[in-house]
C-alpha cells in the first residue's frame, strides 16, 4: 500500500507490480495506491502467500496457487515490524486486483461524481454542528404518500446502522455469508462484479487525496416498503410480507433479473453460474455440513438478496407462539447484527413502542439512504458524527 | 391473365411519378415476379448464400445449447449491467420489425399505393426480426426451462404472473405483435399463392401453392371477403405498430434507473423503430431488386420515398437524444445527470458518438438528391443507420 | 391451364365433418392434461414405499392405540418429526440378551420380522427407513407451528392408524397447503384431540374450528416467505 503523493513521486500507478528490497532481501508485490497511507511508507499484510494452506487459501503441492504474497521474508529479528530504508522498484508487469470496491467508479468522471454523491449518501457531521442542527441529517425529502398505507398486525421489522458506530471491520459481511450460504465465487468473478456478498461495505475517501477522510457504510437490502423490486418481476418471486419484509422467492424465480436493474441500492445478487455446485456434488457431503438447513441452497439463474435474516425471524416467531407469548425485543437478532463488534447494527420490531430499534430510528440523526426516490427504506442510517481530537488535528 | 394495360397515370394522379417503370401490364409483372420463383434451376450463388447464413445459424443454436447448459454468465453482464447484451438485440430486432407492419397496415390505411411494391418483402423481413427478437427476452432468463411461469395458466401453485410487470406486458405485446404479422403476411399472399399454384407446371408445386392458397379462385365473392378482411386487419394491426415499441420502451421507462426513467421514451422507441426498419429494408431492398431483376418495379421513386422517411424518423430520433440530454440537466437530479455526462465522457463514449453520428448526422445526407437517387449510396447510409441502432 | 389447377378437390369438402371431432379431441386434450396434472401418479398421492422393516402402523397406532408422540417425540418442538430411534422399538421388543435370556414383557423377542431392528440395535447403524411424505428443500414445514396450533396430523398424514404400509394420501402441493392457510377453519380441532386420528367432531367441523382459531388466535399467513426461506 502506498499513498498516492508518494506514488506520485515514485511514478509507479496503482496495480504496477514492485520488487520491494530491504537489507538483500526483496519480495515482488503489486501496489495499491491508497489513501490514508501514510507518506514515503509501504504498508505490507502479513499472512499471506501461504503455500500448504487448503484449497482456498493455496496448497502448492496440490497445484493450488497461494494467494496474495509473502513478505515475511522482508523480516528479521532486528526488524520485526518497521523496517527502515527500503527500495522500491517497479517490475514493468501489472496485477489486477479484486476487489469490490472499485467497481462502479469507471473512470475519473465516475470517481468524481462518486465523491459528489458520498455525503448525499454518507450523512456525517462535527459535534458542533450536531449541538446546533440534532437533524443535520435530514435534507428535506418529505414525501407525501398518495395512497394510505395499509395498517399492518404484527411485528414489522426493521434495522439500524449507526455510522458513528461502524469501524468497517467486515465481520457483518462475514457473518452474512456464513449464515445464509452465500456462495464464495472467486477472483475471476469478483474481477467481474459478480461478487455474491448479499451485505457489502462501501468504502468513501472524502477531501484532499492527500490526506483524506474515510467513510464507510454498511448496504444491504433496505427492505423498501415501496419497494421498486416488486412491482417489476414478472412473475411475482419478490412480493412483500405482512410484517414488512421484502421476500425472495428462489424457487419462483426465473432470473429475469428486472428486480436488480431496477433496485436503486444495487444490493440484488444474481447466481450468474451455478456458484455452488462444486459443494452440492455427492461426494462433497463432508462440505455440505458447513450449510445452514435453514437457508435455501440457490441454484444457478436465481436472483438472491440480504433476507433480515426471515429463517431467524420465523423460527424464533413459531417458538414464541407455541409457548403463545409475544416476541420479545432483540429476541431476533440477524447474523450481521450478532457479530458486529461494535454493536452498531440493531433490529427488531418498529411498531414495538420502546423497542431498541424504534428509539434507534426515532433519533434526530436517523436518515433513509436515497430517501428522495420514495421507496421508504426499513434499514435506517444514524448519521456519523466525527469529533476529532484538536490536538492530534493540530499535529497533522 | 389479360392484358390489360395498368392505368399508370390517372388524371387525379397525372403530377405524380408512376408506380411502376416500363411499359407494363398486369401480365408481366405477374411474369418478372413469378420468374423468380419458377427459375428450373437454383443459382448457385444462392447455394452458397443459404450454407453460409445456414452454418451462422446453426452455430448460433449451438451456442444457445451452451447458454442453457452453462449460466447466463457466459455474456459479460456483472452487477449492475444485469441486461446488456440480450436487452440490445431484443431492441434492435423489435426495432427492425417494425417497418413491415407500419408498411402493410398504416400505409395501406393512408392508401399509400406506392406500398404495394414492397409491402410483403417487408413483412416478411418483419416476421423473421420478431423472431429473432423473440428468441433473445427467452434465452435471456436465468432458468429458461421455467420460462413457462410467464403464461397465466392455472397452476398446483396457485400463482398468477405478476401483471404490474412491464416485462409481461412486453410478452403480451411482442405475441400479439407477432401473431398479427404473420397472419397479415399470409392473408396478402393468398391471392399470389394461387398465381403460382396456376403457373405451377409440376404436380408438387402446383399441391404446395394449391394447399396454402385455401382453394382461392380469384372470385369477386372471395376479392371481396379477402379485402374485407385485409382492411380489418391492418385496423387492428396499426395500433400495434405504435403499441409494441412503446411497450418495449416501458421496460426501461417504467424502471427507476438514471437514464431510463423517462417519458420520451415510447415516442423515442416508435421513431427509432420505424428509423431502423425502413433502414433495413432499405439495405435489403436494394441488393434484392439488384440481383432478381425488379428495378422496373421497385422503381427508384420507391427508394426515394423510403429514404424520405429514413430523414424524417432521423430528426425524430436526434431530437429525441437532445431531449433526453434536455431533460437531464432540466430535472437537477445529479444521478440523472451523471448518467448522461458518463455517455458523452465516459469509457462508452466512443459508442454514443457512433451512434449519433450514424443515426443523426450520416441520414442528414438524405437531403441531397443524388444520395436519395443512387442506389448503392443510400444502401450505404442505411447501413450505418442499421450499424448506428 | 384452368384444368391444371389444383384446387381442393371436393372430397376435401367432407374433411368439414371432422371439425367437430378435431374440437373434441382438443377438449379431451386439454382435461387429459389437467387431470394429469392433478393425478394421484403426479402428486405422489399413494406413495406406499416398502419399508425395511414391516412396520404396522394399523397394529400400533390402531389397535394398540400407541399415541402418535410415542415415538414422533418432537412434533411439539421442533420443525422435524423424528423417526424413532431403535431404542424405541426395543423398549417393547428386546432380544435375547448375550446370555439368551429374554425379558418375560418382551414382546416378540424372536420375530424374523424384527431382525433388523435387533441388527441396528447391536450394531448402532439406525435402520434405513424409507421417507414417505417429501417435501421439496426450499419449502419449510414446521412441525410445531401446525400441531400445538390445532392441526391434526391426520390433515396431512391420513388415518395412518388404518394403514398397514403407510402411504402419501394428500397431494401435499402448494394450491393445498394454500387452501387451509387461507381457510384454516374447518381443519382445525383443540389440542387435546390433536393426536387422536379417529376423532369425530361433535359439532360441525367449522364450528369447533372457528373456536379454535378465535381461542389461540391463529391467522395463518400466506407470505412466501413464511415456507419459502
Amino acid at each position: 500500500m502506498l499513498s498516492p503523493a508518494t506514488a506520485r513521486e515514485l511514478d509507479i500507478e496503482h496495480g504496477d507490480v514492485v520488487t520491494i528490497g530491504s537489507d538483500g532481501r526483496s519480495v515482488e508485490a503489486p501496489v495499491y495506491i491508497l489513501p490514508g497511507q501514510a507518506e514515503n511508507s509501504i504498508g505490507l499484510q502479513l499472512g499471506y502467500g501461504r503455500t500448504a494452506a487448503g484449497t482456498v487459501a493455496g496448497h502448492v503441492a496440490h497445484n493450488i496457487d497461494p494467494v496474495g504474497v509473502n513478505v515475511s521474508t522482508l523480516r528479521s529479528i532486528e526488524h520485526m515490524h518497521f523496517e527502515n530504508g527500503v527500495t522500491i522498484t517497479s517490475t514493468g508487469r501489472r496485477h489486477e486486483f479484486a476487489t469490490t470496491q472499485e467497481h462502479f467508479a469507471i473512470d475519473r468522471v465516475g470517481l468524481e461524481e462518486i465523491s459528489g454523491r458520498v455525503g448525499d449518501l454518507v450523512r456525517e457531521g462535527t459535534v458542533d454542528e450536531y449541538a446546533e442542527h440534532p437533524d443535520f441529517a435530514h435534507h428535506g425529502h418529505e414525501e407525501i404518500a398518495l395512497w394510505e398505507q395499509p395498517e399492518q398486525d404484527g411485528p414489522q421489522w426493521g434495522m439500524s446502522i449507526d455510522l458513528s458506530k461502524c469501524i468497517g471491520c467486515n465481520a457483518c459481511v462475514v457473518a452474512c455469508q456464513s449464515e445464509n450460504n452465500i456462495p464464495v465465487v472467486g477472483k475471476e468473478q469478483v474481477l467481474k462484479g459478480r461478487e455474491m456478498h448479499w451485505l457489502r461495505l462501501d468504502r468513501y475517501f472524502t477531501g484532499d487525496m492527500d490526506d483524506p477522510e474515510v467513510v464507510q457504510q454498511p448496504v444491504a437490502c433496505q427492505h423498501c416498503e415501496n419497494a421498486p423490486c416488486e412491482q417489476v418481476c414478472p412473475v411475482a418471486a419478490t412480493v412483500h410480507s405482512d410484517d414488512g419484509l421484502n421476500d425472495m422467492v428462489y424457487n419462483r424465480c426465473i432470473g429475469t433479473r428486472y428486480c436488480a436493474n431496477n433496485c436503486p441500492y444495487k444490493v440484488r445478487r444474481f447466481n450468474f453460474f451455478d456458484y455452488q455446485l462444486p459443494v452440492v456434488q455427492p461426494e462433497q457431503s463432508l462440505k455440505q455440513l458447513a450449510f445452514n438447513p435453514e437457508v435455501t441452497v440457490r441454484s444457478r439463474g436465481v436472483m438472491e438478496k440480504c433476507t433480515y435474516c426471515v429463517q431467524r425471524i420465523r423460527n424464533t416467531s413459531i417458538l414464541a407462539d407455541n409457548d403463545r407469548r409475544p416476541l420479545e425485543d432483540g429476541e431476533v437478532q440477524t447474523a450481521c447484527q450478532q457479530s458486529c463488534p461494535a454493536q452498531a447494527i440493531t433490529f427488531g420490531d418498529l411498531k414495538l413502542s420502546g423497542s431498541e430499534v424504534a428509539t434507534e430510528q426515532s433519533k434526530p440523526r436517523a436518515y433513509g439512504m436515497l430517501d428522495e426516490l420514495n421507496v421508504k427504506p426499513r434499514t435506517k442510517y444514524l448519521a456519523r458524527i466525527r469529533n476529532p481530537n484538536p490536538v492530534l488535528k493540530a499535529t497533522t | 391473365m389479360s392484358a390489360v394495360p395498368i392505368p399508370t397515370r390517372t388524371p387525379s394522379e397525372s403530377l405524380r411519378p408512376p408506380l411502376v417503370d416500363g411499359e407494363q401490364t398486369l401480365s408481366s409483372i405477374t411474369e418478372t415476379v413469378c420468374s423468380i420463383v419458377e427459375r428450373p434451376q437454383t443459382p448457385r450463388a444462392w447455394y452458397i448464400a443459404f450454407a453460409i447464413s445456414s452454418s451462422l445459424t446453426l452455430m448460433l443454436f449451438g451456442l444457445i445449447g451452451y447458454l442453457i447448459a452453462t449460466g447466463i454468465g457466459v455474456w459479460g453482464n456483472n452487477s449492475p449491467v444485469f441486461w446488456g447484451w440480450p436487452i440490445v438485440n431484443f431492441v434492435f430486432w423489435v426495432g427492425i420489425g417494425h417497418a413491415g407492419t407500419l408498411i402493410s397496415a398504416i400505409l395501406f390505411l393512408f392508401r399509400q399505393q406506392w406500398r404495394t411494391s414492397i409491402n410483403r418483402f417487408a413483412e416478411a423481413m418483419t416476421i423473421f426480426a420478431v423472431t429473432c427478437a423473440g428468441i433473445f427476452p427467452a434465452i435471456h432468463v436465468g432458468r429458461v426451462w421455467l420460462v413457462y411461469w410467464l403464461a397465466p395458466y392455472p397452476n398446483q401453485m396457485a400463482m398468477w404472473p405478476n401483471f404490474r410487470s412491464p416485462l409481461l406486458w412486453d410478452v403480451f405485446a411482442v405475441s400479439t405483435y407477432a401473431t398479427v404479422s404473420l397472419l397479415f403476411w399470409y392473408l396478402g399472399m393468398i391471392p399470389d399463392l394461387a398465381t403460382l399454384r396456376d403457373r405451377a407446371t409440376s404436380r408438387v408445386r402446383q399441391f404446395a401453392y394449391g394447399l396454402f392458397a385455401l382453394g382461392w379462385t380469384g372470385s369477386a365473392r372471395q376479392w371481396h371477403v379477402l379485402e374485407k378482411a385485409y382492411l380489418l386487419l391492418a385496423a387492428l394491426a396499426t395500433p400495434l405498430v405504435l403499441s409494441v415499441h412503446t411497450i418495449v420502451s416501458f421496460d426501461f421507462a417504467v424502471s427507476h434507473v438514471p437514464g431510463w426513467h423517462t417519458t420520451i421514451f415510447p415516442p423515442y422507441f416508435v421513431a427509432g423503430a420505424v428509423f431502423s426498419g425502413f433502414a433495413m429494408v432499405v439495405t435489403l431492398l436494394v441488393p434484392a431488386r439488384h440481383l432478381f431483376g425488379l428495378k422496373d418495379l421497385i422503381t427508384p421513386r420507391h427508394l426515394d420515398v423510403m429514404c424520405r422517411i429514413i430523414l424524417a424518423t432521423s430528426c425524430m430520433v436526434g431530437y429525441a437524444y437532445a431531449t433526453e440530454f434536455f431533460t437531464a440537466w432540466y430535472s437537477g437530479n445529479r444521478f440523472e445527470q451523471f448518467a448522461f455526462l458518463n455517455r458523452m465522457q465516459g469509457p462508452y463514449a466512443w459508442a454514443y458518438w457512433t451512434m449519433v453520428t450514424c443515426n443523426v448526422l450520416i441520414p442528414q445526407l438524405y437531403w441531397f438528391k443524388r444520395f436519395r437517387t443512387s442506389p448503392w449510396l443510400m444502401v450505404g447510409v442505411a447501413i450505418c443507420v442499421n450499424i448506428g441502432m | 391451364m384452368p384444368s391444371e389447377r389444383f384446387h381442393f378437390p371436393a372430397w376435401t369438402n367432407r374433411l368439414t365433418r371432422l371439425l367437430p371431432i378435431i374440437g373434441g379431441a382438443a377438449g379431451l386434450y386439454a382435461v387429459t392434461i389437467l387431470a394429469l396434472g392433478a393425478s394421484p401418479e403426479t402428486t405422489d398421492v399413494g406413495y406406499a414405499p416398502q419399508q425395511p422393516v414391516p412396520f404396522s402402523h394399523k397394529l400400533h397406532a390402531g389397535q394398540l392405540k400407541l399415541d402418535c408422540r410415542y415415538c414422533h417425540t418432537t412434533v411439539e418442538e421442533a420443525a422435524h418429526a423424528a423417526i424413532p430411534p431403535t431404542q424405541t422399538c426395543n423398549n417393547c421388543h428386546n432380544p435375547a440378551d448375550a446370555n439368551g435370556s429374554v425379558a418375560t414383557v418382551s414382546v416378540h423377542p424372536n420375530s424374523e420380522k424384527l431382525l433388523p431392528v435387533f441388527e441396528s440395535q447391536a450394531s448402532g447403524a439406525p435402520i434405513k427407513w424409507e421417507r414417505v411424505h417429501d417435501l421439496p428443500d426450499y419449502a419449510c414445514f414446521n412441525h410445531s407451528a401446525h400441531v400445538t396450533r390445532g392441526v391434526s396430523c391426520v390433515s396431512c398424514h391420513g388415518r395412518v392408524d388404518q394403514m398397514e404400509v403407510v402411504q402419501q394420501v394428500e397431494p401435499l402441493s402448494m394450491a393445498w397447503c394454500l387452501d387451509c392457510h387461507r381457510e384454516p377453519a374447518p381443519h382445525l380441532r383443540p389440542l387435546d384431540r390433536i393426536a387422536q386420528l379417529d376423532w369425530v367432531p361433535e359439532e360441525a367441523s367449522e364450528v369447533i374450528g372457528a373456536r379454535v382459531q378465535e381461542e389461540l388466535g391463529l391467522n395463518p399467513s400466506t407470505n412466501c416467505s413464511t415456507c419459502h426461506r
